[in-house]
């Protein structure tokens, strides 16, 4: 009895070792195959930004103190594969649309670099990795730190991220290439309670990506 | 020579019954027992060292989580362990982190899906995967922000290890398995120690 449980007790503490060392094999060899693949190449096409303005007074659109907050949404298109970035290891995707803008803090008088959400899913299988969509509309409604957002004029840029959730190791993130450099102008501030705005798009020639 | 002759004398003379009562009260045997039980502290002790030193590392209040609700679904489930990484100045939008609210005493993992940041500091606004919305429901005293300096305090979620934390759980919640599981722990030292 005595050896045997001594002898158990050995081969549980080496097996606990040799599962933890092998683990992070796992994750290593992951992120590795993934760089090899060339996943920091895929490329994202936008086109058709629309943004539209509302106010809203709910803390949870970000308004507080019963000031109303300038919320937008948005209208795309959008044709990306990220088939690639599915692996033996890799158990989701979670894509998402974010756009980014830099604003002036008006309290510090430094640049204040903002990203928001504007749409996401969560990919579990390679055969539903092929998004193509057309007019597709953002799931969420976004807002800046301070109450306006539309109205300085404010130009924002689109792209696509991805973060893979593996089923052991690593999570690893990306943003995939704009094949078109997106540029949208938010328009200067809601017309009425309920839908407004004008969309201003300016483009840049698409610039060719070597994937 | 010595441990000969002991051995020959007592399994001449001494009955059965009397060399039990001997063997626990021998100085040899209380020593063993007490290097036992030195050991088992020894190993108690060494694993919480080795969480407090991976949680200076990693400058985390808590290096390794274990995930208690189905709110980051599909992606982590209850019983995953996650390990966290706290050294960046700022996180990025789409990290996982977990955060603490003043009125909650159990951490939260959650996804950022706003972040702003200037070269003094950064607000942050969390949403669960599998949740409808954001998380300002949550956040303490009417605010609609994370400070990433003051609220971070587990870091971002960098490695996954799937299931293998349901036994805490098991622990935590089920007090016959915690019994069963304690009692058998002992059981199987004392048999070993024998």
């Amino acid at each position: 009895m005595d050896t045997f449980i001594r002898r158990s007790q050995a081969g549980f503490g080496k097996l606990t070792t040799a599962l933890t060392f092998l683990s992070v094999f796992v994750g290593l060899l992951t992120i590795l195959e993934l760089k090899l693949g060339g996943v920091s190449y895929i490329g994202a096409a936008f086109d058709n930004v629309e943004p539209t303005m509302r106010w809203f007074d709910t803390r949870m659109f970000g308004a507080i103190d019963g000031n109303r907050k300038e919320n937008a949404r948005f209208a795309f298109d959008m044709d990306v594969d990220l088939t690639g970035l599915f692996n033996w290891n890799t158990k989701q995707v979670y894509a998402y649309v974010t756009i980014d803008y830099d604003t002036m803090s008006t309290s510090s008088g430094l640049i204040n670099q903002n990203s928001l959400v504007i749409w996401d899913t969560i990919i579990e299988s390679p055969d539903r990795a092929n998004l193509t969509m057309k007019n597709a509309r953002s799931k969420y409604s976004v807002y800046d730190i301070q109450s306006a957002f539309g109205s300085l004029n404010r130009e924002v840029s689109i792209s696509l991220r991805w973060n893979i959730q593996p089923r052991l190791g690593f999570l690893s993130y990306g943003v995939t290439r704009s094949k078109n450099q997106m540029k949208v102008v938010l328009p200067r501030k809601p017309r009425s309670k309920t839908r407004s705005a004008k969309r201003v798009v300016s483009q840049t020639p698409p610039v060719e990506t070597s994937s | 020579m010595a441990s000969e002759a002991q051995k020959e004398a007592s399994s001449v003379t001494a009955p059965v019954v009397v060399r039990g009562n001997a063997g626990y009260l021998n100085p040899k045997r209380i020593r063993k027992s007490l290097t036992q039980l030195l050991s088992v502290c020894m190993m108690f002790v060494s694993g919480y060292m080795m969480y407090q030193s991976a949680g200076v590392i990693a400058n985390s209040a808590s290096p390794a989580v274990v995930v208690l609700s189905g709110s980051m679904e599909p992606a982590f489930q209850r019983g995953d362990i996650l390990f966290l990484w706290n050294n960046e100045r700022n996180v990025n939008i789409g990290d996982v982190v977990v955060y603490d609210t003043g009125s909650r005493t159990i951490p939260i993992v959650h996804r950022v899906v706003h972040e702003h940041h200037n070269a003094n500091k950064q607000l942050l606004l969390t949403k669960g995967d599998n949740n409808e919305r954001n998380d300002i429901g949550l956040y303490e005293n009417g605010r609609i922000y994370l400070d990433r300096q003051r609220d971070i305090t587990g870091g971002v979620v960098k490695g996954y290890v799937p299931k293998l934390g349901y036994i805490t759980i098991l622990l935590a919640e089920n007090p016959k398995f915690k019994i069963l599981f304690l009692g058998g722990m002992l059981l199987l030292h004392l048999m070993s120690g024998d």
